[in-house]
C-alpha cells in the first residue's frame, strides 16, 4: 500500500476512480470530498495554512514572495510590449499593478508549493495524481512533485476530441497545452495521436521533459449513455415527441487572450443572435424545438438566471418561443437532440459522438483564427472524417442542421461514424473499466524503481 | 447596528449606508436586528421599509408600513417618500395606493407612472467597465448610474456579459435594466480597438512571442514555468487593464 496524492481531482467526477484507488492505496488530497469519511478507505489530512504559521515560515515565505514577485513583473514588462500596438502596453509595471495583479498570484503559487513540500517531508508520497495539470489550480504541485521525483500522472476528460492539429491554427497565435505530469492518460487513440502530434510541432517548457500520452481512458462517467433511450429523455425533459430536438451546447470564455476578455464576449453575443434571426426567418423553425444546455460555469446561482433571462430575452426579439434552458440533466439533453450544435471545440461534442448524434460547430469570430478557406476542415479529423461539421454563420448552421436529417445523409454519417470509432476506438466503455487498466498501470510504476524521472 | 431608541441615528445611518452601497443581505440582518429591539424609531421603521422594498419583501414592507403609520413618536419627516410608497404599491399590485401621491420632486418615473400608468424600465447607463481575472473566467465590474436618478450603482458579473437583469435603484426606486444589448453597445463604442480585428492579431504576435519565449529560451524563470497558461493569463488581464484604461473619457465624463 503506497501514499497516492490526489492534486485537483475531483470527487464529483472522478470519485469511482477516488474509491477504488483508495481501496488499495492510502490517499491525501486537495478535494477529498466525502471519501475522508469512507470507512473503506485510509486518507490523510492534507496540510491547512495552521501548518505553516511559524514565524520562520512566514518570513522566508513572505521574502521569496517579494523576490519572485519583482522577477515575474521584469518578465511580464518584458514580454507585455509584443504584439500589442500601444504606447501603454510597454511600460513598466506600476506598484498598484504588482500589488493587485501580481503579488497575489505568486503568493499563492509558492504558498501551494511550500504546503506540498512541508507535507511531503513527513509523508512519503509514492505519486501524484493530478487533473488537468497545465491549469492553475493544479500545476504548482505536479510541477513541485516532479521536482522531487515523485512520480506523476495526469489526467484529462475527453477534452480533445475535436481538437485542431498541430500543423495548422496552433502554429500561429495559439499556446500548446503545457503538460506538467510526465505521464497523461486520455480517453482514446485520437487523442493520443492528436497530443502527440502536437508534442512533434513544439518542444516542451522543460527540454526532454515532455510527457508521455497513455490512451487508458478517462476515468470520469462520460455524459453519453446508452442507458438512456431517446424517447424516455424527451418525455423526461418534456420535449415534444414530434418535433426535431436540437441541442445547443454551451461554453465559456477562459482568459487565454486579449481578445478573449472583451470581443469575445460580444462575439457569443452576436453568434446567438445571428443563430435566433436566422431561424426566425425560414420556416425550419416551425419544425424544431431548441434547447440550450448552459455550461457549468454560467449555472454558478449568481450567474445562471441572467444568463437565462438573457437567452429568453433574445429568442423573443426575433418572435422565437423561448428555448429550453438547462442548468443541468445533460445525459437527457444529448440523448434527446437529434443534431447537437456548439460554438467551441466543447468535450460535449465526444458525448454527442459516444451517442451516435451528428454535430455543427458554428465558431464565433473569436475562434476563427485563419484567413485560409478549409482550414479547419483540413485540421480537425473529425471534420475530415465526416462526423462533425463547421457552419459559417446562423443560416448555414440551420442549413447543415437541416441537411443532416435527411435519410441517405443518416445512413451515410452512421458507415463514417463506424469507420471513425473503429479507427481510434471511440466507444463509450465503463468507468469501472478505465479505472482498472490504470490502477493496474499504477501499480506496475510503483513496482517499477526506475521509473521515476524528476526534472 | 445596536438598534436602542437613543442610539437610533447609527442604526439609521448604517442601513442607509449599506442600502445604499447595494448591500442588501447586510441592510437586512441590520433591519433584522433593529426590529427584534423594543421601540424601533420612525426613522429607522422607514429606512427599513426601503431596505424591505429593494430586497423585494413587500409583504412585510407592507406590515411595518402599518406600523409606521401608528407610530406615535412620527413626524412628517419619518415619512416615507413617494417613490418609495408607489414601488410598494406596485410590489403589492395596489395601484389605488397611487392616488394621491405628490407629483412634486418626485424622480422622473413616478412622474411618469402617474401620467400614463406605465412604468418604464430604462437602460442603466453604463459610465466604466473593468476586468479582473480569477483563475481562467473574468470578473467584470460594471459602473454606472440610474437613468432616473443618476444614483451611481457598481455590479460584479462573473463569467459572461450575456445578461439580462433588471434592478430597483437604491435611491429612487425606479426600474432599470442591464442587458447584453447595452452592454455591446457601450464596449463597440468604448473599447473599439479591444473588440476588432486589431485586437485579434495583437494577440497571435503576443502568443508568439511568448511561446517562443518560453518554449525555446533556457532562461525563463521557475515561477513562470509554475504558471505555465497562467502566465498568459496575467499578460493578457494587465494588458486589457492598460488598455481600458486608455480607452476611458477623462474622469469628469464619467457618472
Amino acid at each position: 500500500m503506497s501514499l497516492i496524492f490526489l492534486n485537483g481531482l475531483m470527487p464529483e467526477r472522478h470519485g469511482q476512480f477516488m474509491r477504488e484507488l483508495g481501496r488499495v492505496h492510502t490517499l491525501a488530497g486537495t478535494r477529498m470530498g466525502a471519501l475522508a469519511d469512507n470507512p473503506d478507505v485510509t486518507t490523510i489530512a492534507y496540510y491547512d495554512d495552521r501548518r505553516l504559521q511559524a514565524p520562520a515560515v512566514i518570513q522566508d515565505l513572505e521574502s521569496r514572495v517579494a523576490e519572485q514577485t519583482a522577477i515575474l513583473a521584469t518578465n511580464l514588462a518584458t514580454d507585455m510590449g509584443a504584439g500589442i500596438q500601444s504606447p501603454l502596453a510597454g511600460a513598466p509595471l506600476s506598484a498598484r499593478e504588482i500589488a493587485e495583479v501580481v503579488r497575489p498570484r505568486v503568493a499563492r503559487v509558492l504558498l501551494e508549493e511550500l504546503r506540498f513540500r512541508t507535507f511531503v517531508r513527513d509523508h512519503p508520497v509514492a505519486m501524484v495524481i493530478s487533473g488537468s495539470d497545465f491549469a492553475s489550480h493544479s500545476r504548482v504541485i505536479a510541477r513541485t512533485a516532479r521536482q522531487l521525483g515523485i512520480r506523476t500522472l495526469d489526467l484529462e476528460h475527453g477534452f480533445f476530441f475535436n481538437r485542431v492539429t498541430g500543423d495548422d491554427c496552433r502554429v500561429r497565435g495559439r499556446m500548446p497545452l503545457l503538460f506538467a505530469s510526465e505521464y497523461v492518460v486520455v480517453d482514446n487513440d485520437l487523442e493520443k495521436e492528436q497530443l502527440e502530434y502536437e508534442q512533434t510541432r513544439f518542444p516542451g517548457l522543460d527540454a526532454g521533459q515532455e510527457p508521455r500520452f497513455l490512451s487508458l481512458g478517462t476515468p470520469v462517467d462520460t455524459v453519453a449513455t446508452h442507458a438512456l433511450p431517446c424517447d424516455q429523455a424527451r418525455a423526461k425533459l418534456g420535449l415534444d415527441p414530434e418535433r426535431i430536438q436540437v441541442l445547443i451546447g454551451g461554453s465559456w470564455i477562459e482568459a487565454r487572450n486579449v481578445q478573449m476578455l472583451l470581443g469575445a464576449q460580444i462575439d457569443i453575443m452576436d453568434t446567438y443572435e445571428d443563430l435566433f434571426r436566422s431561424l426566425a426567418a425560414g420556416t425550419f423553425r416551425h419544425r424544431l424545438q431548441l434547447t440550450i444546455k448552459l455550461h457549468p460555469a454560467d449555472c454558478r446561482p449568481e450567474v445562471r438566471p441572467n444568463v437565462t433571462a438573457a437567452l429568453e430575452a433574445m429568442a423573443s426579439r426575433y418572435g422565437l418561443p423561448h428555448p429550453l434552458i438547462l442548468a443541468d440533466s445533460l445525459a437527457e439533453a444529448v440523448s434527446a437532440c437529434d443534431v447537437l450544435l456548439t460554438m467551441s471545440n466543447s468535450s460535449i461534442l465526444y458525448d454527442a459522438f459516444l451517442m451516435g448524434k451528428p454535430t455543427v460547430v458554428l465558431f464565433p469570430r473569436y475562434l476563427v483564427t485563419s484567413d485560409r478557406e478549409g482550414w479547419r476542415q483540413d485540421s480537425t479529423m473529425t471534420l475530415r472524417a465526416g462526423v462533425c461539421e463547421v457552419a459559417t454563420d446562423g443560416a448555414d448552421a440551420w442549413r447543415r442542421i437541416e441537411s443532416w436529417l435527411e435519410p441517405e445523409r443518416r445512413r451515410q454519417f452512421a458507415r463514417d461514424h463506424e469507420a471513425f470509432s473503429h479507427r481510434y476506438g471511440l466507444w463509450d466503455r465503463p468507468v469501472a473499466e478505465k479505472c482498472s487498466a490504470i490502477l493496474a498501470w499504477i501499480d506496475q510504476q510503483l513496482a517499477d524503481p526506475q521509473a521515476v524521472k524528476s526534472l | 447596528m445596536s438598534p436602542t431608541p437613543d442610539n437610533h441615528q447609527e442604526t439609521l445611518d448604517q442601513l442607509r449606508a449599506a442600502r445604499l452601497a447595494g448591500q442588501l443581505t447586510l441592510a437586512l440582518g441590520g433591519v433584522s436586528k433593529a426590529l427584534a429591539a423594543p421601540g424601533v424609531h420612525p426613522a429607522v421603521l422607514a429606512e427599513a421599509i426601503r431596505v424591505l422594498i429593494l430586497a423585494g419583501k413587500a409583504d412585510t414592507a407592507a406590515r411595518l408600513r402599518l406600523l409606521l403609520t401608528g407610530a406615535e413618536n412620527r413626524t412628517a419627516d419619518h415619512d416615507l417618500e413617494p417613490a418609495a410608497v408607489a414601488r410598494l404599491a406596485l410590489q403589492l399590485g395596489q395601484p389605488e395606493l397611487l392616488a394621491g401621491l405628490p407629483a412634486v420632486d418626485s424622480p422622473p418615473w413616478l412622474v411618469r407612472l402617474q401620467a400614463d400608468g406605465e412604468d418604464i424600465r430604462a437602460p442603466f447607463a453604463i459610465g466604466d467597465l473593468r476586468v479582473t481575472v480569477v483563475n481562467g473566467p473574468a470578473v467584470y465590474t460594471l459602473v454606472g448610474a440610474c437613468p432616473w436618478c443618476g444614483q451611481v450603482r457598481r455590479f460584479e458579473l462573473g463569467v459572461t456579459l450575456l445578461v439580462h437583469m433588471s434592478s430597483l435603484c437604491l435611491a429612487c426606486f425606479g426600474t432599470f435594466e442591464l442587458t447584453w444589448d447595452g452592454l455591446r453597445t457601450f464596449i463597440r463604442a468604448r473599447f473599439p480597438d479591444l473588440v476588432d480585428a486589431r485586437a485579434s492579431a495583437g494577440d497571435v504576435e503576443l502568443v508568439e512571442h511568448v511561446r517562443s519565449r518560453l518554449l525555446e529560451s533556457d532562461e525563463v524563470p521557475e515561477i513562470v514555468r509554475m504558471l505555465g497558461q497562467e502566465y498568459l493569463f496575467l499578460l493578457n488581464e494587465l494588458l486589457v487593464r492598460r488598455l481600458m484604461t486608455e480607452a476611458a473619457p477623462p474622469a469628469g465624463e464619467r457618472p
